[in-house]
């Protein structure tokens, strides 16, 4: 078993709607598991049932049916390498958050027509129908508009910049 | 497991040279207004790409295709796809697909999206990324104020013509002709030189975006060695840190084994537990 660093981590199971607080814990990486233990309890989630892993910011989020177990630690490279591995062993691994993150930022500019988003990001109207559904479903967009999680998405000044440009929209 | 070691130190190489690479908004426009990939391959911030990569250790860059902010990449002996052989016949490299798009976003100021579309995991001889940068930020870049002057005049009156424009501009009428030619060519024009719905909305984004200062400063290429020195140190940092860390491998006792919690399994339980706490409260309210 090999470590890949002393992390903090959170396991949230969204069945129940219930997740732990941080703790303090050491992941480890074997042939078929991503393995942690907070030093009493020791928990796997088979590399074979990942179904998604996320970046969020210096974090790594691990998706698994109904959990999610996210990581942090001080070397964030090390965290990253070890989603970098693991990617491409997820089935039907997409990369298209980039995508999502980009038609949230045309819509806090103003842009709303699936149509001009596919024509400005040269992508085919499907595409962008599909990550806006995506991002519907995952509570980024609601009503038509960016929420607070779809704002998060993106980089701090970025957010500012067009959280200015949205406001000058709903003035006029 | 040296591929998790081997992946840090190309992470960490990547981190590192990102910091270091701001590019200014003329070296930017340079590539931007390429028409094709030998003019892009010509760019000082390309054959910078092409350094970066050697220095980080991500393989041999090259540029296949360039066309309107839609570029692909071709890289050659990428190490990344021999990290990941459990992965053969799939695509491997998303930490070179996401180096593309955090240094169009970060480092050249343009949102883009970034996707492997040839691995030399699926037995191709290299593997090849489609960059697609985001059109109204490509536009803010690449179009100056008389660009922008000329769509607004032709959204205020669609009929003007190029010696009404080159007049109210103070420009040559050859000048105009050009600069409409590129409008054309953006889609910001249609072929009867009308603004499409595209150059509208553009324009109005242009409009109602706070305008951030362009600021002039020295391009990163002018501080290569320093780069070149600080993505070494990064990487044998890193190499360091694995080694130290290699030294604390872990066998789990047979107590240990039996109490391992499988996450997959905690899973299914806890939706039998939420199906069941949901009919439960069903038959309650139906009561």
């Amino acid at each position: 078993m090999q470590k890949v660093g002393n992390v903090t981590f959170r396991i949230v199971d969204s069945n129940l709607d219930m997740g732990f607080l941080w703790k303090d814990g050491t992941l480890y990486l074997t042939l078929n598991n991503v393995m942690l233990t907070d030093g009493n309890i020791w928990y796997e989630i088979p590399i074979k049932n990942l179904e998604r892993i996320d970046r969020e910011g210096g974090a790594v989020s691990f998706e698994v049916e109904s959990m999610t177990l996210t990581v942090k630690g001080k070397n964030a490279e090390r965290l990253m390498a070890l989603r970098y591995l693991l990617l491409p062993l997820i089935e039907g691994t997409s990369s298209d958050d980039d995508l999502t993150e980009s038609i949230i930022k045309l819509m806090l500019l103003g842009i709303r027509e699936e149509s001009i988003m596919a024509s400005l990001l040269k992508r085919d109207v499907e595409d962008v129908r599909a990550s806006v559904s995506y991002a519907e479903n995952n509570g980024l967009i609601r009503n038509g508009e960016v929420t607070e999680k779809g704002k998060k998405m993106l980089p701090p000044d970025e957010r500012a910049l067009l959280e200015e440009a949205d406001m000058q929209e709903v003035m006029e | 497991m040296a591929a998790l070691d081997h992946m840090t130190k190309l992470e960490t190489g990547i981190n590192t040279a990102l910091k270091m690479s701001k590019v200014p908004a003329k070296e930017t426009k340079k590539m931007l207004t390429a028409r094709d990939s030998e003019q892009v391959r010509n760019t000082a911030l390309f054959q910078f790409m092409q350094v970066l990569f050697k220095e980080i250790g991500l393989g041999k860059l090259d540029i296949e295709k360039a066309s309107d902010f839609s570029y692909v990449f071709s890289v050659k002996d990428s190490p990344v796809p021999g990290l990941i052989p459990d992965a053969k016949g799939k695509k491997t490299c998303y930490i070179t697909a996401e180096m593309f798009s955090s240094f169009f976003s970060e480092d050249m100021g343009l949102s883009s999206t970034s996707d492997e579309t040839l691995c030399a995991s699926e037995g191709y001889d290299h593997c090849e990324f489609l960059v697609k940068v985001n059109a109204l930020q490509a536009y803010q870049i690449a179009l100056d104020e008389n660009d922008r002057k000329i769509i607004g005049m032709k959204i205020d009156n669609p009929a003007m013509t190029v010696t009404s424009l080159a007049e109210k501009l103070g420009m040559e009428e050859d000048e105009v002709e050009y600069r409409m030619g590129i409008l054309k060519r953006y889609g910001i024009f249609d072929k009867n030189t009308r603004v499409t719905e595209i150059g509208n909305t553009y324009y109005r984004y242009r409009l109602n975006t706070p305008v951030k200062e362009e600021q002039d400063f020295d391009p990163p290429w002018s501080m290569m060695k320093e780069i070149s020195s600080a993505i070494a140190a990064a990487r044998s940092f890193a190499e360091a840190v694995s080694e130290q860390v290699k030294e604390e491998k872990k066998v789990l006792t047979p107590e240990e084994e039996e109490k391992i919690v499988n996450l997959v399994e905690e899973s299914k339980k806890s939706r039998s537990f939420a199906e069941l706490l949901a009919k439960q409260i069903k038959e309650e309210k139906e009561e």
